[in-house]
């Protein structure tokens, strides 16, 4: 076993071991400790040659997920530390801890494996380890959207199933780099897998119209946790399906993916002027960065550097836009958008990385999520594809205009010379505020040619 | 001397039989029951099927199918249930409608099959996996009772081994590793089913 395979196996044991915390007292030093050595070992495993290494694969669009899963999931440990502080029994926090460990396992794991089967079960494993982490509090609205998390999420994965059994039925192996560098002819067979691939992955990305788990579940999920869930367990699905997508490819197969995919823009497009609440406004705005990351990856070319800009913004524009929503509950005791006024007074710092956050997720300059969109257009329109780009233009629009009158409104509506400034932990204001500079430095990793 | 292929078919009719029975009624013990039962064919099934080709695999399947999925998983879902479980009753009154629906969607589900996986898989337990798996989410999107929609996730988890089984066995690792995935989320689902068992409408879900 040479050093690079090791090092991926720490990369997985880590988060395993930090989970063991839950027998001890000091389950959050451990965390915050353990989250930092996590995110070191992530930057170490960026010099692994691209390749195989036993069980394991380091390709282009993975290792970027491993580093942007790491960093998020060292921001929600930190922001978890004080946001739960008053929780009314520690029991359900260590728990809660060690949860978000394991979930962070599975992610690397599905990322990191090379086998289909394994993949399909890595993703499974997502969802067993992560349920129980949007219960936190226990209350009523909280279980029964884990119970939807859970079943219907489950359900269509299910589904994917039925794509491992027929790719092993034609490949008679689940290797999927084997399976993709040896490329295929495209056969009906195959069609079916992608198309099976598309409904039980598409349910856990939040494709339209397999998504009603989605808004429920990052609309009362405690904030670090929407900002996981939407930041990098998303992207992770996203980045399955891919595999299953190179594995499975046809011009029939790509036209179904782009109707799903048109279908969530449009969708996003119309109920996003109607949302009401600010966690589920940006659970639907991941609906349509995760449509667009879809879409960037199967068209290829330019456009899979934009869809992999947009991974890397969205990570860390979603998950501060979502930590700066933890910031604003805490603040006025309410998701109601309506409800939420005079924020630049009561609260400067999270207006600032709110609205830096909300212009990070529309794709607006100078963050990378712009060019990323631009390179997609790009690419669509060398291919042709000028419905798509025309649907997907509008939808883009709409979606980021309507966002953002949102956003404006509780940040500048209703500010008074009477307003005091708002008592908030140092930790979360921080953390939401450094979501956001990651999500703007990641120009210069684009410019400095690290894409 | 029966054909082997004639007992594969066989057991594989109880399963579709024992889904359909499962759409019938409104005893909420009854579906776990039912699970009991067609998760024993499952692994009579993969038994069988391991015996006849010496795939040693499918005979550790078999026993673990049976170990996890009709003792493990049931006894966890029995433990859900509050005192004097066997009246526990689902609040819908739409069941016998939905039995018809299942017969329709039954017929609907054969003619997809025979238009799609037919052409590569043309087999009748491929067939009836897929029924199987259909008229497992039908459960899911019909009732209201947690324990009841858990089973029809169940009942798609056994008709999804059963399709591997008919069109090409997966690797024993994959078989497992499904196993217990889906047993961690019978354990993760026994903690989410405390206190109400009936899906609810709430305020702060919609839109």
């Amino acid at each position: 076993m040479n050093t690079d395979t090791i090092l991926i196996y720490i990369l997985l044991i880590v988060p395993v071991l930090l989970s063991l915390s839950y027998f001890g007292n000091l389950s959050q030093i451990i965390g915050k400790i353990g989250s930092i050595l996590e995110a070191i070992i992530a930057f170490i495993a960026l010099t692994i040659p691209l390749g195989e290494y036993s069980y394991f694969n380091i390709n282009s669009v993975n290792r970027i997920l491993i580093i942007s899963v790491s960093i998020v999931y060292t921001f929600s440990v930190f922001f978890a530390s004080t946001y739960h502080r008053g929780i009314k029994e520690p029991r359900h926090l260590k728990l809660h801890y060690s949860l978000m460990h394991l979930f962070v396992f599975t992610m690397l794991f599905t990322l990191a494996i090379n086998d289909f089967g394994l993949m399909w079960i890595g993703i499974e494993a997502t969802t067993a380890s992560s349920a129980l982490l949007l219960i936190i509090e226990r209350q009523k609205t909280e279980i029964e959207a884990a119970w939807r998390y859970v079943l219907i999420v489950s359900t269509g994965l299910t589904l994917a199933l039925i794509s491992v059994i027929l790719i092993y039925l034609d490949y008679h192996t689940l290797n999927s780099v084997s399976i993709i560098n040896a490329g295929h002819s495209p056969s009906f067979i195959l069609t079916v897998a992608g198309a099976t691939a598309l409904v039980g992955f598409g349910t856990k990305i939040g494709i339209f119209p397999m998504h009603t788990w989605l808004p429920d579940a990052h609309g009362e999920a405690p904030s670090e946790i929407s900002a996981m869930f939407s930041g990098i367990l998303l992207p992770v699905a996203a980045y399955v399906l891919y595999r299953f997508y190179l594995a499975t490819y046809s011009g029939r197969l790509e036209i179904i993916f782009m109707i799903f995919i048109l279908a969530t823009l449009v969708f996003v497009a119309l109920i996003m002027p109607s949302q009401k609440n600010i966690k589920r406004m940006f659970a639907y705005s991941t609906m349509e960065n995760m449509a667009l990351i879809t879409l960037g990856l199967i068209t290829g070319g330019l456009a899979l550097v934009g869809a992999l800009l947009i991974i890397l913004t969205h990570a860390f524009g979603k998950s501060g836009a979502f930590f700066s929503s933890g910031n604003i509950l805490k603040i006025y005791g309410t998701k109601k958008i309506d409800s939420i006024r005079g924020l630049r007074n009561k609260s400067p710092s999270t207006a600032m990385s709110l609205l830096a956050s909300s212009l990070a997720v529309t794709g607006a300059p100078p963050f990378t999520a712009f060019v990323g969109e631009l390179l997609i257009i790009y690419q669509l329109i060398s291919n042709g594809s000028l419905l798509a780009v025309f649907i997907t233009v509008v939808c883009i629009f709409i979606i980021s205009i309507s966002l953002m009158q949102k956003v404006t409104v509780m940040i500048f509506d209703g500010n008074t010379d009477k307003d005091e400034v708002a008592g908030l932990d140092k930790t979360q204001k921080y953390v939401a505020g450094l979501s956001v500079l990651f999500a703007f430095s990641i120009i210069f990793v684009y410019l400095g040619g690290f894409i | 001397m029966i054909p082997l292929s004639e007992i594969y078919d066989f057991i594989a009719t109880m399963m579709l039989f024992v889904a359909i029975w499962a759409q019938i009624g409104s005893y909420v013990i009854t579906k776990i029951e039912v699970i009991v039962i067609q998760t024993t064919f499952l692994a009579i099934y993969a038994f069988i099927s391991g015996l006849a080709t010496l795939n040693y695999d499918l005979i550790i399947l078999a026993f673990l199918i049976i170990f996890i999925r009709g003792m493990l998983t049931a006894y966890i879902l029995l433990k859900k249930f509050p005192e004097r479980r066997s009246l526990i009753r689902e609040k819908s009154t739409t069941v016998p409608s939905i039995i018809i629906v299942s017969i329709i969607i039954l017929i609907a589900t054969l003619i997809i099959y025979r238009l799609t996986i037919y052409q590569f898989a043309p087999s009748p337990i491929t067939a009836i996996g897929f029924v199987i798996a259909i008229q497992g989410l039908l459960l899911i999107g019909t009732r209201k009772n947690k324990i009841t929609q858990f089973t029809g996730y169940i009942e798609e988890e056994n008709a999804m081994i059963l399709l591997s089984l008919g069109i090409f066995p997966l690797p024993l690792v994959v078989e497992i590793s499904v196993l217990l995935d889906v047993l961690a989320l019978v354990i993760v689902a026994a903690v989410l089913l405390s206190g109400n068992l009936a899906s609810e409408k709430l305020e702060e879900l919609m839109g």
